[in-house]
């Protein structure tokens, strides 16, 4: 306390002496007691107030509760007041620090209990009373109240963190219970707005105080409840203003506590300031502060959730990048591994195998079709030899050889028959008669060639013939007389009658001879 | 105002499990237990994911629905 005292006179001097003033101050003390005797059993003012500082704390207890009837109320920053009752009145403050935190404003003419601790305050010489806490005379009674239903619930496990249900990380659409009209839905609307304006808020108008309150939020909440799943809701926000414990206490009835209790949507509660607590916010799943908290905790932030999905997008292209470039190292690999190599030579040899087959089939084909062509050719060829053109022509050849065969032979078996002729007639003419003929014999035959042998054969009147060695005689028998005449004699007559024709033709023809 | 029907369409699809379902793509992927043909239409379906998750935060414009306790109800009725 001794900081805030403005008159320290220690702090006085120090001011006046500049840096040095700490490490003088005894001295300084010293020597303006020395100056004075009477001063020097003096105590300062400073030392009173300390002394009565010390004293007050030292009797009262550190905290006293007290009931009064409210005066003098000044709001400021700070709640300055009187509480007085008929005999007595002390002033009291309360900070701003604690005085964000009440519900309850102190108000003239109000009683009140307020809880706090006896204060000297020094630099205006008054005692009084620094408030923590101030509610109007009633309210304790709700305060018990308050206190045994979270006794009876703690018991039941209400409270217990295996209850509560997980938040959404990322709700679309979140219902709102809150008093249309309060500055929690403003809050909530604005921080959601910013945040990320994507998700979609419904808001639920309710009473969020007065004795309709509970009735309207427990209805409320089980409406969205049973409906969450066709209104698309994720989560809920139950949430209203700071206020008095009377304001607040819908929140603490069972219906609303039972409503948050059941809901199978999460709910996210966030009633009065920070330092109010109602029972609805101990059952729900989330506590948040504050109306801006509650939407807060709801809401992801925009920029992480890119940032996420912009690193599982980097990951899926790395990851895809990766199985695509390793499949390909693959193929690769597979492409020139042996037993691909392998395979492809022996697709090769099978491919050379069908290539030979197929030039030795082509050639087979062709062979076949040329033993058919010649075949064919061949049957022409012996067709055409029938023709009868050719037939003929090889008839007449056939003719003409025969024919100089024939020739050839005649006159082979002519000269043969010439040879063997000249040879007989050569034999015959040394053994015929022509030798005979030249001796003088002659030969005499009827005019028919019959040889004359004997004087029978002839008659008279008969002709004959007589041929001698040098020609013919033809003749007449005269008379035949067979039985003494010479026949040589009676022939040479006749013979000597020689026709000029018969001569001539005689004498032609020696070879007639050759009759003989 | 007026009460909400239906979800739209948009919101039927979760952003939760479109985050979900991506992330088990990528893992799978990345785990390389699947094929190739199978990893790349895993990938097509991540990128549609991805598409229509951007699509949902890249939502500007916040609704705001005002809903009546009593409507539901009766219309409930």
């Amino acid at each position: 306390m001794s900081e805030r005292l403005p008159f320290n006179p220690g702090r006085m001097k120090a001011k006046q002496t500049g840096e040095r003033a700490g490490a003088r101050d005894d001295q300084s003390l010293v020597s303006v007691l020395g100056k004075s005797q009477q001063a020097n059993q003096a105590l300062s003012v400073t030392q009173l107030a300390s002394q009565i500082e010390h004293a007050l704390k030292k009797g009262l207890p550190s905290s006293v509760v007290l009931i009064g009837e409210v005066s003098s109320v000044s709001h400021r920053t700070h709640f300055y007041f009187s509480l007085k009752d008929d005999q007595s009145v002390i002033s009291a403050v309360m900070f701003a620090s604690a005085a964000k935190r009440s519900s309850y404003q102190p108000t003239q003419g109000d009683s009140v209990i307020v809880k706090g601790r006896v204060d000297f305050y020094a630099p205006s010489g008054r005692v009084s009373l620094i408030v923590n806490s101030i509610e109007p005379v009633g309210a304790g009674q709700l305060e018990q109240e308050f206190k045994e239903r979270c006794n009876t619930l703690r018991d039941r496990g209400w409270f217990a963190d295996s209850h509560k249900q997980t938040l959404p990380m990322f709700p679309q659409r979140i219902s709102v219970i809150t008093s249309k009209d309060g500055a929690a839905l403003a809050d909530v609307i604005d921080t959601m707005r910013r945040r990320c304006p994507c998700i979609e808020l419904v808001i639920v108008d309710v009473r969020v105080q007065g004795a309709s309150a509970a009735g309207s939020i427990s209805r409320a909440l089980k409406m969205i409840d049973e409906h969450a799943v066709s209104l698309g809701i994720d989560a809920v926000i139950l949430t209203r203003g700071g206020g008095s414990m009377e304001d607040l206490w819908a929140f603490n009835e069972m219906a609303v506590i039972e409503s948050v209790y059941y809901s199978k949507v999460p709910v996210v509660a966030a009633i009065g300031h920070e330092t109010d607590t109602t029972i609805a916010e101990l059952v729900a799943d989330e506590r948040c502060a504050t109306p801006t908290q509650a939407a807060m905790r709801l809401t992801p932030d925009r920029e992480a959730l890119h940032e996420q999905l912009h690193a599982l997008h980097n990951r899926l292209k790395r990851a895809i990048g990766a199985i695509i470039r390793e499949s390909r190292y693959e193929l690769n690999a597979l492409q020139n591994s042996k037993a691909l190599a392998s395979h492809q030579s022996f697709l090769e040899l099978h491919r050379h195998k069908m290539a030979t087959y197929q030039q030795r089939l082509l050639q087979a084909v062709q062979a076949v079709r040329q033993i058919h062509i010649n075949r064919v050719q061949s049957f022409a060829i012996r067709l055409a030899r029938h023709q009868p053109s050719h037939v003929h022509a090889r008839r007449e050849e056939r003719i003409e050889l025969l024919e100089e065969r024939l020739k050839r032979t005649i006159m082979r078996s002519l000269q043969h028959s010439r040879e063997r002729l000249d040879a007989h007639h050569r034999e015959l003419r040394a053994v015929g008669p022509a030798q005979v003929l030249a001796r003088g014999y002659s030969v005499t035959t009827r005019s028919n060639g019959k040889l004359i042998k004997t004087t029978e054969d002839v008659a008279a009147g008969d002709a004959m013939i007589s041929v001698f060695s040098d020609g013919k005689v033809r003749s007449i028998v005269q008379k035949s007389d067979d039985s003494e005449q010479d026949p040589r004699l009676s022939n040479s007559q006749p013979s000597m009658k020689r026709s000029k024709k018969q001569s001539k033709n005689s004498g032609d023809d020696p070879d007639q001879l050759g009759l003989f | 105002m007026s009460k909400k029907d239906k979800p739209t369409e948009e919101q039927s699809v979760r952003y939760e499990d479109l985050i979900d379902d991506l992330e088990s793509i990528v893992d799978q992927i990345e785990s390389g237990e699947i094929g190739l043909e199978e990893s790349i239409k895993g990938y097509e379906k991540g990128m549609e994911l991805v598409k229509q998750a951007r699509a949902i935060l890249d939502r500007a414009e916040q609704r705001i629905v005002e809903l009546n306790t009593d409507q539901i109800a009766d219309s409930e009725d």
